[in-house]
């Protein structure tokens, strides 16, 4: 339960965010230029992502678990603090809200402004497909990140698998841009998480020993959770003082 | 050859955004693995200063960002 809850919690939520990043370049694509291009292009990206994940999946078991700990500790530490980090300047108000709406618009009108490539409209399924290619392997790293370390990739790929069909469902249904999903919310959650994991993974794999043992995780969590609070606290100040200074 | 070098520095931006802020990472990371390896301190306390360190390195790299283009949102193109 508790390599469910550990697992499969954080594949789903970091997943439901990279979904609906792609699902919002897809719908681009399809609303400016037809929807057989869309298509094409997040077919062929899911069948490039499902190559790869057939291609180096099976390659895992024979990586050491201690070399496999530090290797995805070190990589999760990386984008979960990335995550963190921008979600707290997002925030303080440092840097703007990632909008889904205006996102889907300006692509769209971009998409619109192009030529078509002929028959096939190869800009189009480029789009689509570079889209799918990029978060679908976010996805594939988080979900290998928290399961395999931790012996639960079933676990861990049915969360992403959930959030993938819960947005492929929405997007079929409403065919626009998710932009009620709290993306800085479940960006913020997810960064605390997997910089907790990664700092866990990267310790373990370094000979440290985390008191409590598994317990460690929370504690973590919480630690990165007071440390962002404190981090968003000062840049909101900065911002503040900073557009005052601007402003006189 | 451009489509593959496109490909690796998207991948390589999944991990890396601001590169001071991942390159204390990696020096924290370095510090810590190179006192493992002499055996400074015990494992717990290794364990409690790498955690430490990168969330002193998240406040700072923050507040850094936040004084260097915390203009407010609106007054900023994205």
């Amino acid at each position: 339960m508790t390599a469910i809850l550990s697992t499969a919690l954080p594949a789903f939520l970091a997943s439901l965010v990279e979904f609906v990043e792609a699902l919002t370049i897809v719908l681009a694509v399809g609303a400016a230029r037809g929807w057989r291009s869309a298509w094409i292009g997040t077919l062929s990206g899911v069948a490039l992502l499902a190559l790869v994940v057939a291609a180096f999946g099976p390659l895992l078991r024979y990586v050491p678990l201690g070399a496999l700990q530090l290797a995805v500790g070190v990589l999760l530490l990386f984008f979960g603090l990335r995550w963190l980090r921008k979600a707290i300047l997002r925030y303080a108000g440092a840097i703007p809200l990632h909008d889904e709406a205006r996102i889907f618009a300006r692509r769209e009108a971009d998409l619109r402004a192009g030529v078509r490539g002929g028959a096939t409209d190869w800009p189009a399924v480029a789009t689509a497909f570079n889209a799918v290619v990029l978060e679908g392997l976010e996805v594939v790293f988080i979900v290998i990140a928290v399961g395999a370390t931790a012996g639960a990739l079933v676990p861990a790929a049915l969360g992403a698998a959930l959030a993938g069909g819960i947005v492929t469902a929405a997007g079929l249904a409403l065919r626009r841009p998710l932009a009620r999903v709290p993306e800085n919310t479940l960006k913020f959650s997810v960064g605390l998480m997997l910089s907790a994991f990664g700092t866990y993974w990267t310790g373990e794999g370094l000979g440290a020993v985390w008191p409590g043992g598994d317990l460690a995780l929370p504690g973590l969590m919480s630690g990165y959770g007071i440390a962002a609070a404190f981090a968003l606290t000062l840049a909101r100040r900065a911002v503040r003082e900073r557009a005052r200074t601007v402003s006189v | 050859m451009s489509a593959l070098r496109k490909a690796a520095g998207e991948l390589f931006g999944l991990f890396v955004e601001d590169r001071a802020f991942a390159l204390a990472i990696a020096i924290w990371l370095a510090t810590c693995g190179a006192l493992a390896n002499v055996h400074v301190g015990s494992p717990e306390a290794r364990a409690l200063a790498l955690f430490a360190g990168l969330a002193i390195i998240l406040v700072a790299s923050v507040v850094r960002d936040a004084r260097n283009i915390g203009a407010p949102a609106r007054t900023r193109r994205e």
